[in-house]
């Protein structure tokens, strides 16, 4: 089964395991900015759906310059993903605000994979447990 | 250092499309420092190309490795079991190191990833800039360590010239005159005098322009 994988600074929601759906497969970064690009590179190189980085917001990180290195990475990832034709939407950063609900960015994240699906290339992954939900 | 950029990715697929098992061996010095074929970049480069072939269905085994100078002959030995076994050799060294490899292992077909490009510095956090033309007779001292070989657009041993404005370049505004530079620099250690006098003609039988060129150390015999 293809999964979203999602790499998730502690200081966005904590060091436990934030999503239970079974097409997540979520890993907890003591910060953004250790995300390199070939973590990214791999994910697809397994044949995973997308990539889903959450990072702190600019001027939050308390590595101070962590989510910027993770944007940068994550751009750059972005550009050798292309070169290869996996469309570069399917890597996303997510700015984690207090007020935010990163359920309904991971869910949202999905949708706008399955709309690239739709243009081609890999089925979507089983989202049951998002319905039951 | 030696400044090199990768190739772009399609030349090295459709150069790389008639193998089935291939070993991209970066380089640890030089390139590495340029960020092109350090251990970061063969890992990035292995998995694009891995991508890209499973997309082709096309079932290619990537092997990678690192030399740590890929231009020492015997830096390559512990890793030349690994790439024996190899259909064909992918290497993102300079053109030094490319032809090391092929020089080492005659029987394999060697592929460059990189396009050498320059000698030069990391100038900017995200810039490098030529900084030597390797031409076998250097004038660094009399042009206050600034090389008008390498940096000024026309090589030119007596400047500026009458293109240059504003401390730039006519070639254009992202190159600063090395003349101009020469100036300032000079200037500022107090030997402004010394551009009166004229460098005579260089001799260049010492650069490209003498053919292949070899330096022999007897010294150095083991």
């Amino acid at each position: 089964m293809k999964h979203i994988i999602v790499y998730r600074c502690q200081q966005c929601g904590g060091r436990q395991k934030l999503f239970k759906e079974n097409w997540v497969r979520e890993f907890v970064l003591t910060c953004a900015g250790q995300l390199e690009p070939i973590h990214i590179l791999r994910a697809f190189e397994d044949g995973e759906f997308g990539v889903c980085l959450m990072h702190c917001e600019p001027g939050a990180c308390r590595t101070l310059a962590g989510c910027q290195a993770a944007i940068r990475h994550v751009k750059y990832a972005r550009q050798l993903l292309e070169e290869v034709g996996i469309h570069p939407e399917r890597v996303k950063t997510i700015c984690c605000q207090p007020a935010g609900d990163l359920h309904m960015e991971l869910n949202l994240f999905l949708d706008h994979l399955k709309h690239l699906d739709g243009h081609g290339s890999a089925p979507a992954p089983d989202v049951s447990e998002r319905k039951k939900a | 250092m030696i400044v090199a950029q990768r190739k772009p990715l399609s030349e090295i697929i459709t150069k790389m499309e008639a193998y089935k098992k291939i070993i991209v061996a970066g380089c640890e010095t030089c390139v590495a420092e340029c960020h092109a074929g350090g251990r970061k970049e063969v890992e990035l480069l292995a998995s694009q190309l891995r991508i890209a072939f499973s997309q082709k269905m096309a079932p290619v085994e990537i092997a990678e490795c690192c030399i740590e100078r890929q231009c020492e002959p015997e830096m390559i030995e512990p890793c030349s079991e690994q790439i024996m076994a190899q259909e064909a050799v992918l290497s993102i060294a300079c053109g030094i190191g490319v032809q090391q490899m092929a020089e080492r292992f005659p029987n394999l077909p060697v592929f460059p990833g990189l396009n050498t490009t320059f000698l030069g510095t990391h100038a900017k956090p995200t810039q490098w800039e030529e900084r030597c033309a390797g031409c076998g007779n250097c004038v660094l001292d009399l042009t206050a360590g600034i090389c008008p070989i390498a940096r000024c657009s026309k090589s030119l041993l007596n400047g500026p010239c009458g293109g240059a404005q504003d401390g730039k370049c006519e070639v254009s505004d992202d190159i600063p005159c090395a003349w101009a530079e020469i100036v300032e620099r000079m200037t500022k250690c107090g030997k402004r005098d010394q551009l009166r006098q004229i460098i005579p003609c260089k001799e260049w039988n010492t650069a490209r322009d003498g053919g292949p060129r070899r330096l022999i150390h007897e010294e150095a015999a083991p």
